[in-house]
């Protein structure tokens, strides 16, 4: 009895000992679970390449705000704008206020105020004697114009709504709401305006209207369109419209070529292009981000393994009350993108708040992030993702929900995948090869830095060891590469030979064995067989 | 002695290799092969067709290796085959075929061995091609194949002692018995399957109403 008393009280304590290891002491890991693609599309596990730094609140910067729309960073000042209200927020380099820019004198010398504005860009002067000189361009959405004024908030320019006629349908005047504005490098304005789904509006400097640009492509298959034929009106409103997608965002990069966006990608197309290999035309026609030239064209690579589209798989969403409960398809929709270093790009997810970043190729990187939900939201989800924005390595998150702006740092892991891409990027192979190498032994599910291994390896001549690299993750394309000048190594250049001798020579003699027979199929076959 | 036996009948294969038309002929009127050796060359042909699927060459390949499921491989090479006999011997019976289905099948397990060796030397030459040079590697496969349906053909003409046009028919209609019975089988398996489910699931409901 005693015995046993004895025995309990140990395995009791035991317990309580367990109790208290399982007991961590609180640590900083953000509320997300990163993750990463294989070569088959499947989800696997990833280090975290981006770690939470810090939450910028209206409270903590001691600003009102209502709806934060946009933010542009430049100067590592960073320039939020508040849609409710109108104002501007400049915050400096270590996120403190500057100022907020409440109202501005407009072009007859009254106080105006910005009224519903949802996109803020900068604009470079042109020209050697306003080098290093730039203005903040502001959609003043719902006064229908686009207001230029320098970074202190003094007027400078009006772009007003340019004359489309094609904007006033059926006599009746369409209100023209610019939404997002950029400019390319001959200071070129583009506009992606509400409700106009022929691209965006190409506007000359002097602001007069110079052509639609970059409309996404329609794809509707023809049985659809016949369907909708014999469809009532009212029926074929049911099924999926197929109006060409408006683009949610647009950045130009430092060449001049414009990002764009687009929040909601048509399905359909959409998930055909998920299954697509490098180089399918279709995974252009699907996209949810495109890199447009100056004839409007989508010049953006694809060359990824992974299509540089977001998520491979789509959720569905139940919409709809009780009795007409349907269905819908929800596919990745980016709302913004930010352009890094070395043509690295991260595009922000609308419903989930993932963030996905690609490089120059289009090959994945890495994905981090999470939406939360409206019952519960913590330090580094957001919940409603409206502006993303590199600052150095850094990036920000708009969140239009909360108005704060969730600044994410890379990690150890995250910095190195960064390092190598853009090592490979600048045509430092073997430095990119060793680093590729370290990020392996923390992430052995990237298989994108088996590619990199390899083709720094195949650059260096170690063609066996590239093999065994592209071998890993099946890239069978850049195999056959190292194995041939690995052939030609091992062999010399007589080896092609040698193999098409022997083949010739045995398909020379089935070929006269195949003659020989037909004779003899000629000669006795007949008497024989007949 | 008998492995020696053996080994004569069937090394003839390559005899008839060459010279199909004498080689079937001798086959079923002279006893030159016999059942035991037409068993070994089909037991060959389904090694073969696993090692083509397991050891080609990593360009060629495909298939995930790690993935190994030794009915579907044996039953994917060894089933064509037998189904081919089955259905050549189900139509030639009909149109005055003159071969019984032992000869059906000795006739066409000895036109395997071509086919068989050229998959042989396809797996070698994998290991030395690659992408651009990979038509050799097909063309090779497109041999095999054309040989196989050349030496059955000429297999089947010789066994049924048919002349050319009708040999070509029933070769056509021994291809569509195969479909047929695939189509069968499929059929069968599927109302089989539901069948099952629905008995199933009817004493699943029983069982939660009455129990």
């Amino acid at each position: 009895m005693k015995k046993n008393f004895v025995k309990i009280l140990v395995v009791m304590l035991m317990l309580v000992a367990l109790a208290a290891g399982m007991v961590i002491p609180a640590s900083a890991e953000p509320p997300y679970e990163s993750y990463y693609y294989n070569v088959q599309g499947v989800w696997v596990g990833s280090a975290d390449a981006y770690t939470v730094g810090e939450l910028l609140t209206p409270a903590k910067l001691g600003i009102k705000a209502n709806q934060l729309a946009d933010m542009v960073v430049h100067d590592n000042k960073i320039f939020l704008l508040d849609q409710g209200n109108g104002y501007i927020t400049i915050l400096d380099e270590n996120y403190k206020l500057i100022k907020q820019i409440t109202s501005y004198v407009g072009v007859d010398g009254q106080p105006e105020n910005l009224s519903g504005p949802q996109g803020i860009e900068i604009y470079e002067y042109l020209g050697s004697e306003n080098a290093g000189r730039y203005d903040l361009v502001v959609c003043d959405t719902n006064n229908g114009r686009v207001i230029r004024m320098d970074l202190d908030g003094n007027f400078t320019h009006v772009y007003p709504k340019p004359d489309i006629s094609m904007l006033n349908l059926e006599g009746e005047e369409k209100s023209y709401k610019p939404k997002k504005v950029v400019f390319d490098n001959t200071n070129r304005l583009y506009v992606a305006a509400d409700g106009i789904n022929q691209g965006l509006i190409c506007l000359d400097p002097d602001g007069s209207l110079n052509s639609f640009f970059g409309a996404p492509e329609v794809t509707a298959d023809p049985i659809t369109r016949l369907w909708r034929k014999f469809l009532s009106l009212a029926a074929s409103k049911t099924l999926l419209s197929y109006t060409p997608t408006e683009y949610s965002n647009v950045v130009a990069d430092e060449k001049g070529f414009i990002y764009g966006t687009i929040a909601t990608p048509d399905s359909e197309s959409f998930m055909e292009a998920l299954v697509t290999l490098p180089g399918d035309p279709l995974r252009s026609t699907a996209a949810n981000i495109r890199r447009l030239n100056a004839a409007g064209v989508d010049i953006l690579k694809r060359m990824g393994y992974i299509p540089n589209c977001g998520d491979l798989t789509a959720s569905e969403v139940t919409m709809g009350g009780t009795i007409n409960e349907f269905t819908v398809v929800e596919t990745t929709g980016f709302t913004d993108v930010a352009l890094g270093k070395d043509g690295i790009y991260s595009c922000v997810d609308r419903t989930f708040g993932r963030i996905f970043t690609y490089d120059e190729d289009g090959n994945l990187l890495f994905i981090f992030g999470n939406g939360g939900n409206n019952e519960c939201s913590q330090l580094g989800t957001v919940r409603t993702p409206v502006a993303i924005s590199y600052r150095g390595n850094d990036i920000l998150v708009v969140d239009q929900t909360f108005n704060s702006v969730t600044v994410f740092t890379p990690t150890e892991y995250g910095s190195m995948v960064i390092e190598a891409a853009q090592l490979y990027y600048a045509g430092e192979y073997e430095k990119s090869e060793a680093v590729w190498q370290d990020v392996l032994v923390r992430n052995s599910n990237m298989f994108y830095a088996y590619i990199g291994t390899g083709k720094a390896l195949y650059r260096n001549g170690e063609y066996a060891e590239a093999m065994k690299c592209f071998r890993e993750v099946e890239n069978r394309e850049n195999y056959s590469k190292a194995l041939e000048l690995y052939m030609k190594e091992a062999f010399g250049n007589s080896f092609a030979i040698i193999v098409i001798v022997i083949l010739v020579l045995v398909i020379g003699t089935k070929v006269y064995k195949g003659v020989k027979k037909f004779r003899a199929f000629m000669r006795d076959g007949v008497k024989k067989v007949l | 002695m008998k492995l020696k036996e053996l080994w004569k009948e069937w090394s003839y294969g390559f005899y008839i290799m060459t010279h199909p038309f004498d080689g079937f002929w001798d086959l079923k009127h002279e006893k030159r092969g016999s059942l035991r050796a037409a068993h070994l060359h089909v037991i060959l042909m389904v090694i073969v067709s696993v090692c083509q699927r397991q050891l080609t060459a990593f360009l060629f390949n495909q298939n995930d290796l790690l993935q190994f499921n030794p009915f579907a491989v044996v039953g994917n090479a060894f089933l064509p085959f037998i189904l081919w006999c089955v259905s050549n011997w189900c139509f030639t019976t009909l149109m005055d075929g003159e071969g019984t289905f032992k000869d059906v099948y000795i006739a066409s397990a000895y036109a395997l061995l071509p086919f068989t060796i050229i998959n042989a030397i396809a797996i070698v030459v994998s290991y030395g091609l690659t992408q651009e040079t990979g038509a050799l590697y097909t063309l090779l496969q497109g041999i095999g194949v054309v040989y196989l349906g050349l030496m059955l053909f000429f297999g089947q003409l010789v066994t049924h002692q048919y002349s050319f046009g009708k040999g070509l028919i029933t070769a056509l209609l021994t291809v569509a018995g195969i479909m047929v019975m695939i189509y069968l089988g499929l059929l069968f398996c599927r109302v089989i399957t539901n069948i099952v489910s629905f008995v199933s699931s009817l004493i699943y409901e029983l069982r939660i109403r009455f129990v």
